[in-house]
């Protein structure tokens, strides 16, 4: 049986930049693990989800669950990061969560009462179905990640991108994020997480694929933490030469 | 001074307030997408457009200058891009540069080719001609002027159109890219508005001017957006606003100078437009939960 992801050869050029922002990256997800994608800042992380979901253009060839990824986009869910959108936008947090469900109800097809239920469902699931009719800007961040996981939740894929969402959270949307990716795990669902804190990696992730603008290393999390890896992933910057 | 009303006010009362609603019903998603100034920026780009319709078509006919209107838009769109790839400069500036151009050869359009022989100039352009709508024989439907036909027409499918897709617009309008991963066409569905937004600008410019547009493009909807929580109030409270503004604005310009006594009225697509203003404004300081003075 095919993989949930598999990349190769994976270049992203952006218009009028002269560095590749990724460079010839090859890898395959691991099936039902729960994966950190790690790297310094700029390293390509976002960029590589962004690639992998055909957001933006790239040359290599993408594959999931062995197909091109437009006959697959019911079995993929996406968590892209919470400054994308605009909290200020007349939407309540239950509407959020029901657009997870949109992929599935279809073109032109309307939300009925079912759907905000099941809706409801996923928004309980992360503590918020208390919250369900504020509107969406009245919510602290860790309040609105959750709603964002909620979302998520609903897609009910079999492949998750989730592009940082533990940055600035609270304790307590922390732990709820972590218990809810467990459970998906045990589902036997594939997480690729976009992660910005290397200390946490060990804890809450098994596996790990490090980036710079191209693959630095990938393989369960406490092998690819070497500090051989790091030192090749977060080199010192060029400036420091100049001085 | 029945018939007065029912010839000269009643149609031009109507001509503004389906232009307001319809200009408020789509401004929402200009102003929640961000793109507002594209209301602003299309009914320009439209002038020429318009222009060449009525050349081809001898005479001021709707379906003429709403095709010369997409088509100019369509010229825009390839003109930005071969300006911003082959000029390299960003997108906001190649869009100044094409809609400025654009709107100057309208005018220029206008005032050689056009202006000697109706009554259509920079100045018509600017204010439109509410004031000059006019009923011959009020009941009679046949002798309805047609520019309350082609706004009545274009709010009737502006409206199937919002609620038909009403899901993908919101989806669209708030995460573009996660509607993307899921398949939606976002493209499509901006492409469909920004069609809509362009023939709405072209019908509301003819018939009230270009002030008129650009205004209600975005007033109503940002008043709406100080007052409300959700998407569907947004669109019943802007279309609202837009209406009111449209009554009112022409009330305040047509009638209130006769009965103080002065000779003359005053703009009446000016005084919709600082009517809608004024709306925004009392909305932005007294909003009970977004405005700035509330307590």
């Amino acid at each position: 049986m095919p993989g949930p992801l598999s990349v190769k050869n994976l270049s992203v050029h952006y218009h009028l930049q002269d560095e590749p922002a990724l460079s010839d990256v090859s890898y395959e997800a691991a099936p039902g693990h729960l994966t950190a994608i790690i790297g310094p800042n700029g390293a390509g992380k976002s960029t590589f989800l962004k690639a992998v979901m055909g957001l933006i253009p790239y040359t290599g060839e993408v594959k999931v669950f062995g197909q091109p990824l437009k006959d697959q986009k019911h079995k993929i869910a996406y968590m892209p990061q919470r400054s994308s959108v605009d909290w200020d936008f007349p939407i309540s947090a239950l509407d959020v969560a029901a657009m997870g469900l949109y992929g599935q109800i279809g073109f032109m097809r309307r939300v009925t009462k079912q759907h905000k239920t099941e809706a409801l469902s996923y928004l309980d699931q992360v503590d918020m179905a208390d919250y369900a009719d504020r509107q969406i800007g009245q919510l602290s961040g860790g309040q609105q990640q959750r709603v964002f996981l909620a979302r998520t939740l609903a897609q009910n894929a079999d492949l998750y991108f989730m592009d940082e969402p533990l940055a600035g959270v609270d304790i307590t949307t922390e732990k709820i994020i972590i218990s809810i990716l467990e459970k998906l795990k045990k589902d036997g669902k594939t997480i690729l997480v976009v992660h910005h804190d290397l200390q946490s990696v060990g804890n809450f992730f098994d596996k790990a694929l490090l980036l710079n603008q191209t693959k630095i290393a990938e393989g369960p999390a406490k092998k690819v933490l070497t500090p051989d890896n790091l030192a090749k992933a977060y080199k010192t910057p060029v400036l420091t030469d100049v001085a | 001074m029945l018939d007065e009303f029912l010839q000269i006010d009643l149609p031009a009362i109507l001509v503004a307030v389906l232009a307001s609603i319809t200009c408020a019903l789509l401004g929402s998603f200009l102003v929640l997408r961000k793109q507002a100034l594209m209301g602003d920026a299309l009914s320009h780009v439209v002038l020429p457009g318009i222009a060449v319709g009525f050349l081809l078509s001898g005479h001021i006919n709707p379906l003429y200058m709403m095709g010369g209107a997409l088509a100019a838009c369509l010229v825009s769109v390839l003109l930005i891009n071969m300006i911003k790839t082959w000029g390299k400069i960003e997108p906001g500036a190649a869009m100044g540069i094409v809609f400025t151009t654009m709107f100057a050869l309208g005018i220029v359009l206008l005032e050689t080719k056009i202006g000697s022989k109706v009554h259509l100039d920079a100045q018509h352009a600017l204010y439109g001609a509410l004031e000059l709508t006019y009923w011959p024989e009020p009941g009679n439907l046949a002798t309805l002027p047609h520019q309350i036909i082609t706004l009545g027409a274009l709010l009737i499918l502006i409206t199937i159109f919002i609620f038909l897709f009403f899901k993908e617009l919101k989806i669209t309008s708030f995460d573009p890219i996660l509607a993307t991963t899921m398949g939606f066409k976002t493209s499509h569905m901006n492409a469909a508005l920004m069609t809509l937004v362009a023939l709405t600008a072209v019908a509301s410019f003819e018939a009230a001017g270009s002030i008129i547009v650009i205004a209600m493009f975005i007033c109503p909807a940002a008043t709406a957006r100080m007052l409300c929580d959700d998407l569907k109030s947004q669109l019943y409270v802007a279309a609202m606003f837009g209406a009111l503004s449209g009554l009112l604005g022409y009330i305040l310009a047509a009638l209130v100078p006769l009965w103080l006594g002065f000779e003359h009225s005053l703009s009446a697509s000016g005084m919709i437009a600082v009517t809608a203003g004024f709306f925004q404004m009392i909305a932005m300081l007294f909003a009970p939960k977004y405005g700035a003075l509330r307590n």
